[in-house]
């Protein structure tokens, strides 16, 4: 049988020496993706994803780097069983963190959770834990987690949206909108969709995937495709 | 910070109506209900909960039941029958390699040529451009190319010249939008500048006209196509046949 083709994966800090953190990093997103990429189409290929980390995080780079390889596999268009979405929750007392900031979660005790989600069907794929937690903040914690994953999913959905915003409604469908000029021929039509879509990807890389707000900041992952 | 009464499929619902003009966008993983008898294309397949999307995209659908999902690879997976532009690497005995950007180079055999026999041998070297056809494509074999039918014509097929012509890669939807009936990018560019093009469907377009400064205007007009409907096309064209009939 031949062995799944998810291979040749690299986690590499670009501006520190690489570390026995980033090779567990890149085992678990290895493991991860190997489940819902659909290798048995591509036999005998392999699967390169590469991702360049700007800045750093320990708790959140895990979440950080899962989230942004579904995002570069989503944009190569290669077939997916499911999309996989990583979060990760610090139980805080009575209260349960997603994807804090450092200075969010200074009164913690260290325990934290790192749980992807199959996005489709809400079922857990891969989860890995971190320092003291008790049973039950590790049950609230994968509750919350399983939530935020739908939201990831939102976030997948919009840069995938963003992606095919220039689509014709209709294929070849007659002019549209009034509203619609037609760009001059030397600027690129897709130009703007391609930029959002960037952005997209630039936010979505952080891992820190907030509801309430669209905007994200450090650390993020850079994808480089 | 959590709305308390949301649960996770609210989230999904809200995120499925906010498809900008009703496109129908799909993640992998998504299941469309669809009835038994219906023809599924690319990006699609059965599964016992339906029909399973493998590739995110728009999901479209063509009267009476073919379902398809259009995505915006870069990647060509080959299909029998397709025409494609193949590099040839390598000269192996009696046949060619053609890298034509699959998972594997593609053979060509030199009897595959209109009028080729063992002793008259075509004329291919390497680095050729060549135009064939898939004969063999599935994911467990090479591919196999032929340049002539099945009547051992070549119909268009075979070698690309390379003097004053233009070799280019442009995204497999690209490609697929340029060769559509329905798209009027060709009519509208053949209707002012006079030239000849070939395009592979696994992205690599090869165009010639009377001078590289046509060929570049048909080259731009295809690249540029990607993300336009018909209205822009068609103002598109007319730019740039101007402007290559300027300065003649």
């Amino acid at each position: 049988m031949n062995v799944p083709g998810v291979c040749g994966q690299v986690v590499r800090l670009l501006f520190a020496v690489d570390r026995v953190e980033d090779r567990r990093v890149e085992q678990l997103v290895r493991s991860t993706l190997e489940q819902c990429v659909f290798a048995a189409l591509h036999p005998r290929t392999a699967v390169s994803v590469v991702l360049n980390v700007l800045e750093t995080d320990d708790l959140l780079l895990l979440s950080t780097c899962v989230n942004a390889a579904v995002l570069a596999l989503l944009d190569s268009s290669l077939s997916m069983k499911y999309l996989p979405a990583a979060v990760t929750c610090v139980p805080v007392g009575d209260r349960v963190l997603v994807n804090p900031l450092p200075s969010e979660r200074q009164g913690s005790s260290g325990g934290s959770v790192t749980a992807v989600y199959d996005t489709g069907s809400e079922r857990l794929v891969a989860c890995r834990t971190a320092g003291q937690l008790s049973a039950e903040q590790l049950t609230s914690c994968l509750r919350e987690a399983r939530r935020a994953a739908a939201l990831v999913r939102q976030l997948y959905r919009r840069a995938v949206a963003a992606k095919f915003s220039k689509e014709p409604r209709d294929p070849w469908a007659g002019p549209s909108r009034a509203e619609d000029m037609p760009p001059s021929w030397r600027r690129l039509g897709g130009q703007q969709a391609e930029e959002q879509s960037h952005r997209e990807k630039e936010i979505a890389c952080c891992g820190l995937v907030r509801y309430e707000q669209s905007t994200v900041s450090i650390p993020f992952v850079r994808v480089v495709l | 910070m959590w709305n308390a009464t949301e649960t996770p499929s609210d989230i999904l619902q809200h995120s499925k109506m906010a498809s900008p003009e009703g496109l129908e966008f799909v993640l992998p993983g998504d299941v469309i209900e669809a009835e038994d008898d219906v023809d599924l294309g690319p990006g699609l397949r059965r599964d016992p909960r339906g029909c399973v999307v493998l590739q995110p995209g728009v999901h479209r659908f063509r009267a009476p039941r073919t379902h398809w999902v259009d995505t915006h690879c870069r990647r060509y997976v080959p299909v029998r029958g397709q025409c494609v532009i193949g590099t040839v690497t390598a000269r192996a005995g009696d046949f060619f390699r053609v890298d034509i950007g699959a998972h594997e180079p593609a053979v060509l055999s030199y009897l595959s040529f209109e009028g080729a026999t063992k002793k008259n041998r075509p004329n291919v070297q390497v680095g050729d451009l060549v135009l064939a056809r898939l004969l063999v494509a599935n994911k467990d074999m090479e591919p196999e190319l032929v340049c002539v039918n099945s009547k051992g014509r070549a119909e268009g097929l075979g070698v690309l010249a390379a003097e004053g012509a233009l070799d280019f890669r442009v995204p497999l939807h690209v490609c697929r939008k340029v060769l559509s009936p329905l798209c009027g990018l060709l009519g509208r560019l053949g209707s002012e500048l006079r030239f000849e093009m070939a395009v592979g469907m696994n992205g690599r377009v090869w165009a010639r006209s009377d001078s590289l400064r046509y060929t570049a205007a048909v080259a731009a007009a295809i690249c540029a196509c990607e993300h336009m409907d018909e209205q822009q096309i068609a103002a598109m064209c007319r730019d740039i046949t101007a402007a290559a009939h300027q300065n003649r």
